[in-house]
């Protein structure tokens, strides 16, 4: 193998090492009450940008996110497929024009928690080294 | 529809009264911008040419949810922009949304009116890089009534599984109308009353306009937003009939020049235009790729417009048809958290089948062929100084001069110009 394709190997190698490392930043959670134990990305997506507004049973989905931190900026880039900055953008559009008001945004993620525990409908995601009590992890499915 | 949106008022003035001790949570929003426009010749817009600050916007907004599928909100924004504005307070919107499903919701009241990608926030300077869009396709003058209907739509958004997924809405209305004497509208009867050449009486001719009001008849399209496989390519479409009736009613004075020691003739004048918009359509690109952002939209319209005119011994009717287009590409880059920066090309041609001016020129509509386009290369700074505050500074070369208003200057006609902008946001 030449010394070129070992570079490319290598870098695609760090790159996935990355994305891994990146999209293992953050952990769904939703009300223990929460039926299932899987959500797809397309599902997180669609709840995020206010476009998946109920629960398949009825119930109102009730999306909460992080005001900063490395685990918002994961789950924005790697879930919404968004910069920071275009997913302010989209909700300040929706918010101005009347279309949405977006998620609920704690400033840590103790009361995030607390308000998922307390909320059925609810669902966030806090910082995998996070400990989820109370509440349950989702596994996100591609 | 006027009781309609009292009762939003109310009931979302109600909830934040009750927010503190029942359910209904009242999320409140709001903005204020201030901005600069100053150009090196012609006035544009506004008495640009001595620099303006006449042109700013403050909003505030409440917005509520009133069950699991109603949401209630409303908006009132006050504007100053040269002669329009003059900071009076109006229900920028107001409506009820009831969301069926994800594929299927409803909005009674007075909805912002989905056209191209910027038409339904073009009063907030922060959901966008550049401060003046490309006025082609959205033209300031119209800004006043061109963003809101009062009516109804249909929304939804759809999975196409592998090809994406699409937005969609239908609505119909009536444009509202908040000032038919100042702006666009004011600009359209000067024209008709000699302060341009092939107006309707003869050039030089005096006039005082007595009374003037312009009513939105109808209004109806749809909207089709498209998010392909590729990530980051979204592709939309809209599509606008409506239709608008203005009436004047003006003195003009006619010199009888067999007299010229009498003075001038005063004859009453009523002028009724019904305006019929049989082509509004907007075509939009925009691809995301990281920090880089790319749009390119086009916009074609036909106006068929019916006068009628009605002077002491003199009446008639013509019919006139206007098919503008326009088209932009834009190109912005986000370098930092606080710094981004936008660049645009647009060109606007007034008539699409007379792009370069020389038959109407010929006819003797136009004073110089450059009145039949305007080209604009604009270079923005986008500046997010922290979470609520933004500042903004433009510059843009502009070779042509059909958007300037003749009522605006007369005198001052250059084809090559320069415009200048800043503007301040602050939003929370």
């Amino acid at each position: 193998m030449c010394t070129h394709k070992k570079i490319w190997l290598i870098s695609g190698f760090v790159f996935l090492l990355a994305v891994q490392i990146l999209a293992g930043e953050y952990q769904i959670v939703v009300n223990a009450s929460f039926e299932n134990q899987t959500i797809t990305e397309k599902m997180l997506k669609n709840i995020f940008l206010g476009k998946q507004t109920k629960w398949g049973n009825g119930q109102r989905v009730l999306p909460v996110m992080l005001q900063e931190g490395e685990a918002r900026n994961a789950f924005i880039k790697n879930i919404i497929k968004k910069t920071p900055i275009a997913f302010k953008n989209y909700w300040n559009t929706a918010l101005f024009t009347g279309r949405g008001v977006p998620p609920v945004a704690f400033e840590n993620e103790e009361d995030l928690i607390h308000y998922i525990q307390k909320n059925p409908g609810a669902i966030g995601f806090i910082s995998e080294e996070t400990s989820a009590e109370n509440v349950k992890v989702l596994q996100i499915e591609p | 529809m006027k009781r309609l949106l009292l009762l939003c008022m109310l009931i979302v003035i109600f909830g934040c009264f009750e927010s503190g001790m029942a359910q209904l949570q009242v999320s409140v929003h709001g903005f204020i911008s201030q901005g600069y426009i100053k150009s090196t010749e012609n006035n544009y817009l506004l008495d640009s040419k001595n620099g303006s600050f006449e042109f700013n916007e403050t909003a505030v907004n409440f917005i509520t949810l009133v069950s699991d599928n109603m949401r209630l909100g409303l908006q009132f924004l006050a504007r100053d922009f040269g002669d329009e504005g003059n900071h009076t307070v109006l229900l920028d919107w107001a409506y009820g949304d009831y969301n069926i499903s994800s594929a299927l919701g409803v909005r009674m009241g007075k909805i912002k009116l989905r056209r191209g990608l910027f038409n339904q926030g073009r009063d907030i300077d922060l959901l966008r890089t550049p401060i003046l869009l490309p006025q082609g396709v959205y033209d300031e003058s119209m800004r006043s009534f061109s963003l809101a209907m009062l009516g109804i739509s249909l929304y939804g958004n759809t999975s196409l599984f592998s090809f994406g997924e699409t937005d969609y809405e239908i609505f119909g209305g009536s444009l509202s109308i908040p000032d038919s004497k100042s702006g666009y509208w004011k600009w359209v009867l000067n024209d008709l009353l000699g302060y341009s050449e092939g107006s309707l009486l003869p050039e030089g001719t005096y006039s005082q306009v007595l009374d003037q009001k312009v009513k939105g008849e109808y209004i109806m399209g749809g909207a089709i937003h498209w998010e392909t496989p590729l990530e980051g390519l979204k592709l939309s479409f809209d599509k606008i009939y409506g239709k608008l009736n203005m009436t004047s009613r003006v003195t003009a004075a006619i010199p009888v020049h067999a007299m010229d020691d009498y003075p001038l003739l005063q004859i009453p004048v009523d002028i009724g235009i019904d305006v019929t918009i049989d082509e509004y359509d907007t075509y939009a690109l925009q691809y995301n790729f990281g920090n880089l952002s790319l749009i390119g939209e086009y916009y074609r319209s036909v106006y068929i417009t019916d006068v009628m005119f009605d002077a002491t011994s003199m009446k008639f009717n013509t019919k006139l048809d206007w098919k503008a287009d326009s088209y932009y590409g834009q190109v912005a880059y986000r370098f930092t958290d606080w710094l981004e920066a936008a660049s645009y090309y647009s060109e606007f041609y007034p008539d699409r089948n007379d792009r370069n001016g020389k038959k109407r020129l010929r006819k003797g509509y136009l004073e110089y062929n450059y009145q039949g386009w305007q080209k604009d290369l604009s270079l923005t700074l986008r500046f997010d100084l922290t979470q609520n505050w933004l500042l903004k500074c433009e510059v843009h070369q502009i070779d042509g001069i059909a958007q300037v208003r003749s009522f605006l200057d007369s005198s001052s006609k250059e084809r090559f110009w320069q415009l200048f902008l800043l503007k301040a946001t602050y939003n929370f």
